[in-house]
């Protein structure tokens, strides 16, 4: 049969529209070899195996009424309408508290306070940044891109660790990482995951379930916004491939959809964390998921008390399907390598409004869970006075939002005190950045508390980092190159420096640099006449820390 | 049912009916090698960054005009950039009326101010007191509250009066001779943004809705100031809740925040505080909805001074002063919008036309060649005392707007990608054939009337994702081989939708109207991308839609010689190869 009868034949539509593109001849992608020298080469950490679920809470979770300060006559004359005030009110609290003068709000506690009394849950309260800004869309990039409230940046904090565990050019080259480094469970990924370079997560909606799209060009695209664009998309498609069939492979694994638990499918929460669930189960090497659950947003009729409504119904859906998935984890055998955070733009304002509602406002607890989580209450109550209210009446955080962050990459991801600082400070991928405040990489202990030693119960030995923010290799120019390109490399102070170059074996090519080299922005010229075409990594050590980045010669 | 599952239940829906394997894609395992055999697949394309993207010079950098010249002539590749910013695409017959007119005459025929919406629904009033003799609206969308004793009949009418309001708009963007007005009722309901399940009354949404289309182009001011107390927008930031001493900051808050001048300034700088939010946040106290005025203008916008908080406001540092006291009456003085747009001015004219500048040329504003373009753009809005016409009409003509460097570096919204397909293939849609599109945009995450939150549609790059895009590729591949099919969704109205077919002789009739119908193999692939896709193809990229569409001889050297119907796959295959490449999801 000729190929045009053939495809004649078939019915069109959509079943058929697909067998004619039964190509084998698509552009094969660039399948290294890579050999373990390689990977040492690049001293691409291996996985440490720990699993983070953040869990969003869109909208502004109103605090005061998440872990109520039940004694603080404040809280009753701020909430007269909306919160436990009566005497009845505060019996309801009873079965729920944490401490005597604190209980979680009913709906939430009637799954969480058993997690806390197992010691499975951290609350953190009282946790915000100074200066807080009140706008949803801006304190939640400030959340996601870890900045100080004035200072507007670009990345996000789990994209700027999560680069560091991947090549350069990820997601062209996803280097030992055959996994998303993150998923989201949404159609689109959260700024949180922003690099400076690419997004380190991939948005999938049911991994179980997913259909790859390919990337069919690598030419270089032009030098425009035009080009800029085009190879954003290439990216994403790229990622879609790659991760496209592992998802296939994990998802045919006999039982990777079976959960122990019953997670209901009325819960949002519940419905992300059942695929998260199915993920780590199926072997995903996946470190971070991202998961929402929205609605958050109570300036009218909150319904703190009613677990089926407003606020109330938000809490029963999150103490319960947090408690299921932690079961769930537990009963599969991975509870010693899952933790999970919530986090929420802002908290709302003390005083209720006139809408049994609440306005936005600023402080609120964070959630910890899981069993390796040292489960305790962790800082003061909110002062609720007037002298300690900011002069709109909000509260005034005691705990920065990204002390929990340094706790969590340090004790959970091994992240090294020069790494994180870097992470937490140091957005911006040049060195001359002038961050102005929190210099310090918000270290902890703080407040005298020797408990933030102990957030994790195990915690993870900081393991070197490939990067040092004291020096920063920049991609060769041009590249790929011809004959001879131009290495640039930064150094905060002035260092014995060695530049080697690799072939794509891991043999070394020629030394380019070895001497001391002064503070600022130092070239070298390397020299490929003599060689065949191919990749090679260049190579930079400074003080025994290393960056490699991959340079193309063509011929 | 809310969002995510709505989403879930359409996109799964889609992926089961129209799944493609990706078996049928896949590539045969790379041989372990290293890539010195085949360089060019080695050359690993870097991902610039905003901060070290080193672009081409753009041309120019102000308002002034594009004149087509013999480099960049007015032809199908800026015709379509024109239509496909200015609206969704233009069919090959457009593209061909078009290049026979004076491109500023087509740019004027895109702002008519006469052509509102399809002929077969009437026009509502945007007001009660807008001056113009109210017609009666459909019966559909009379719902009217608090009637029903069965609650759960009033959701179901709620719900099918709300799906009619979304295949009515989805229609209309389909419609040629509306493009730019659409397109700009799009902007706006991603600008002042309700979502139809907080405000619940239909009728109230549809007004909404409506109004922006009317205004699509008219005095920014004026929106502000009527959009403050449509019922709509009452409902939606709880205005209706907004009382005396108790006040309630959502709407005082967005309405400086999202609807007119942002949180900063484009230096950085705040453009507001706290102390204005509740200054304005009381100020707009007293304005509500009358629950019982009869139909057909049923739940008028009501103001009742005895909600009114009478103390005086500090707003933006001036002298205390009451704002909007009235004794009565159905529209709103102006002193406090002419009060936030004399001291706020310069910052609501960059805010707005920034956004416009985002919507029609570029996303990307953290260059200084944008800013100064925005510059001026602003600078024009104040002088027509935010009149919007002449601005868009100086931009959609500038020389910038045709930079080359812009041209393919907007990604598609799930409606331009889904219209743009119909408009490509000229195929027309009644309103249940809108009603089918409209959920396959949903599952594209774009759910008309139901945006994620109150800042709207993030858009630009968040369209794209390792979700959206293999979604996309199956309604090309199903579209373009003959039918996308009807979603059958659990909702009970989607069921009954039609699917959206392209039959072998829509194919024959558009390949008809390609020059290289009768031509060679490789004009009409070149003629066929170039129309499809934004950016000009390079001969790389040309070639491997040759490779990639699998299309031997005879298709490739006996081209000419074959039958119309012979031509009828190759031309679904090589389209639908195109789009499934990078390029195809630009405009």
């Amino acid at each position: 049969m000729k190929r045009r009868d053939f495809i004649k034949s078939l019915p069109l539509g959509i079943a058929a529209a697909s067998v004619p593109f039964s190509i084998g001849t698509l552009f094969s992608g660039r399948a290294f070899g890579r050999s373990p020298m390689l990977d040492t080469l690049l001293n691409v950490q291996s996985d440490t195996n720990k699993v983070l679920v953040i869990i969003n809470l869109q909208g502004g979770n109103d605090g005061l009424n998440t872990v109520i300060p039940l004694q603080d006559p404040n809280y009753d004359k701020h909430r007269t309408d909306i919160g436990y005030v009566s005497s009845a009110d505060k019996a309801m609290l009873t079965p729920y508290h944490l401490r005597g003068d604190l209980a979680l709000n009913p709906p939430l506690g009637a799954d969480f306070h058993s997690m806390f009394s197992d010691g499975k849950l951290a609350v953190v309260q009282n946790v915000g940044y100074s200066n807080p800004n009140r706008s949803h869309f801006r304190a939640t990039d400030i959340w996601n891109t870890a900045s100080d409230s004035e200072i507007v940046i670009s990345t996000g904090w789990m994209g700027r660790y999560l680069e560091t565990q991947v090549p350069d050019t990820y997601p062209i080259d996803i280097g030992n990482s055959p996994d998303p480094l993150a998923i989201a469970i949404d159609y689109s990924t959260s700024l949180a995951f922003q690099g400076s370079r690419s997004v380190m997560a991939s948005a999938v909606i049911d991994p179980s379930k997913y259909n790859a799209a390919k990337n069919y060009t690598d030419d270089p695209p032009p030098n425009t916004n035009a080009g800029n664009e085009l190879q954003f998309v290439r990216g994403i498609l790229t990622q879609s491939d790659k991760y496209g069939q592992r998802f296939k492979d994990v998802f045919a694994k006999s039982g990777s959809t079976t959960n122990t638990v019953t997670y209901p499918s009325v819960n949002p929460l519940a419905v992300q964390l059942q695929k998260v669930a199915w993920c780590i189960k199926g072997g995903l090497q996946t470190r971070v998921y991202f998961v929402t659950l929205g609605g958050f947003d109570t300036h009218v009729s909150q319904n703190t008390k009613d677990p089926s409504a407003g606020q109330g119904l938000l809490h029963k859906y999150l103490g319960e399907a947090i408690s299921l998935f932690q079961k769930d984890i537990e009963n599969m055998g991975f509870a010693d390598n899952v933790i999970g955070m919530t986090y929420s733009e802002f908290g709302r304002r003390v005083n209720q409004n006139g809408s049994f509602g609440t306005d936005h406002g600023t402080a609120a607890p964070m959630f910890l869970f899981g069993k390796p989580i040292n489960g305790e209450l962790y800082g003061e109550n909110p002062k609720l006075d007037a002298a300690h209210l900011d002069i709109y009446g909000d509260l005034q955080a005691t705990f920065d939002f990204r002390q929990i962050y340094a706790a969590l990459l340090t004790q959970w991801f091994g992240v090294s005190d020069e790494l994180r600082k870097s992470i937490l400070n140091k957005p911006a991928i040049t060195l001359t950045d002038d961050f102005k405040s929190s210099t310090n990489g918000f270290e902890f202990p703080v407040n005298g508390s020797s408990k933030w030693q102990n957030l994790i119960t195990n915690p993870v030995n900081a393991v070197s980092q490939s990067q040092s923010p004291t020096f920063e290799l920049y991609q060769n120019q041009p590249n790929p190159f011809i004959g001879t390109t131009t290495i640039k490399f930064a150094l905060t102070e002035s260092s014995r420096v060695l530049l080697e170059v690799f072939d794509s074996r891991g043999s070394l090519v020629s030394t380019v640099a070895n001497s001391y080299m002064g503070r600022g922005t130092n070239q070298a010229i390397f020299d490929g006449r003599t060689l065949p075409s191919g990749t090679y990594y260049c190579r930079l050590e400074v003080n025994g820390k290393t960056m490699t980045k991959p340079m193309v010669l063509v011929k | 049912m809310d969002r995510r599952s709505f989403l879930q239940s359409v996109g799964v829906a889609a992926a089961g009916t129209a799944a493609i394997s990706s078996d049928s894609f896949a590539s045969a395992p790379a041989a372990g090698g290293l890539p010195s055999q085949s360089p060019q697949l080695s050359q690993s394309p870097q991902f610039l960054s905003n901060s070290d993207r080193d672009r081409q010079q753009i041309v120019s950098t102000d308002l002034s005009p594009w004149t087509p010249s013999t480099s960049q002539p007015w032809d199908v590749h800026t015709i379509n950039h024109l239509y496909r910013r200015a609206g969704f695409g233009a069919t090959l017959a457009e593209i061909k009326a078009a290049s026979g007119k004076s491109f500023s005459s087509v740019v004027d025929a895109l702002l008519d101010d006469t052509l509102l919406m399809r002929p077969t629904v009437p026009v509502l009033p945007g007001n009660a007191d807008d001056g113009k003799t109210p017609s009666l609206p459909p019966a559909w969308l009379r719902v009217p509250p608090y009637v029903y004793n069965n609650p759960i009949q009033q959701q179901n009418d709620y719900y099918t009066a709300q799906m009619k309001i979304r295949s009515h708009w989805t229609a209309q963007m389909d419609l040629p001779e509306v493009m730019l007005r659409e397109k700009m009722t799009l902007f706006w309901m991603n600008h002042f943004v309700i979502e139809a399940k907080k405000v619940v009354w239909p009728q109230a949404t549809y007004n909404f809705l409506t109004y922006m289309r009317q205004n699509a182009w008219g005095n920014f001011k004026k929106m502000v100031s009527d959009v403050t107390i449509m019922p709509a927008m009452l409902y939606y930031l709880d205005g209706v809740l907004n009382v005396g001493q108790a006040p309630n900051e959502n709407y005082a808050r967005e309405l400086q925040e999202l609807f007119t001048m942002g949180v900063v300034d484009k230096d950085g700088k705040a453009n507001y505080t706290q102390s204005d939010v509740e200054g304005i946040a009381h100020a707009l106290t007293g304005w509500t909805v009358d629950y019982q005025s009869p139909p057909p203008n049923i739940l008028p916008a009501l103001y009742n001074i005895d909600l009114h908080n009478t103390s005086k406001q500090t707003i933006y540092d001036t002298t205390p002063r009451i704002y909007n006291l009235k004794a009565s009456g159905a529209s709103m003085d102006m002193d406090l919008i002419d009060h936030i747009f004399d001291q706020r001015g310069d910052k609501i004219a960059w805010y707005i036309c920034s956004k416009l500048y985002q919507y029609f040329v570029y996303h990307d504003i953290s260059q200084k060649g944008e800013r100064d373009v925005i510059d001026a753009m602003a600078a024009l809005f104040k002088a027509s005392n935010w009149e919007l016409k002449p601005v868009i009409a100086a931009l959609l003509k500038s020389a910038h707007f045709f930079d080359e460097s812009n041209i393919g570096a907007e990604i598609k919204s799930p409606f331009e990608h889904l219209i743009g397909l119909l408009r490509t293939f000229d195929i027309q849609i009644d309103e249940l054939a809108a009603g089918t599109l409209y959920y396959y945009a949903a599952g594209g995450s774009q759910i008309l009337l139901d945006p994620p939150n109150v800042k709207g549609w993030p858009g630009y790059h968040n369209w794209i994702s390792t979700t959206t895009l293999p979604y996309r590729d199956i309604i090309q591949t199903a579209l373009v081989g003959g039918s996308l099919p009807t979603l059958g969704g659990s909702d009970g109205y989607s069921n009954a939708l039609p699917s959206i077919d392209l039959p072998d002789v829509m194919i024959t009739a558009w390949g008809k109207q390609l020059t290289n119908y009768n031509g060679t193999f490789d004009g009409i692939v070149k003629e066929i991308a170039t129309y499809l896709c934004a950016q000009r193809p390079s001969d790389y990229v040309l070639n491997r839609y040759i490779e990639k569409s699998n299309l031997f001889p005879p298709n490739v050297y006996e081209w000419a010689s074959l039958s119309d119907q012979e031509k009828v796959t190759p031309l679904r295959i090589l389209a639908t190869t195109i789009s499934l490449f990078a390029d195809f999801q630009l405009t």
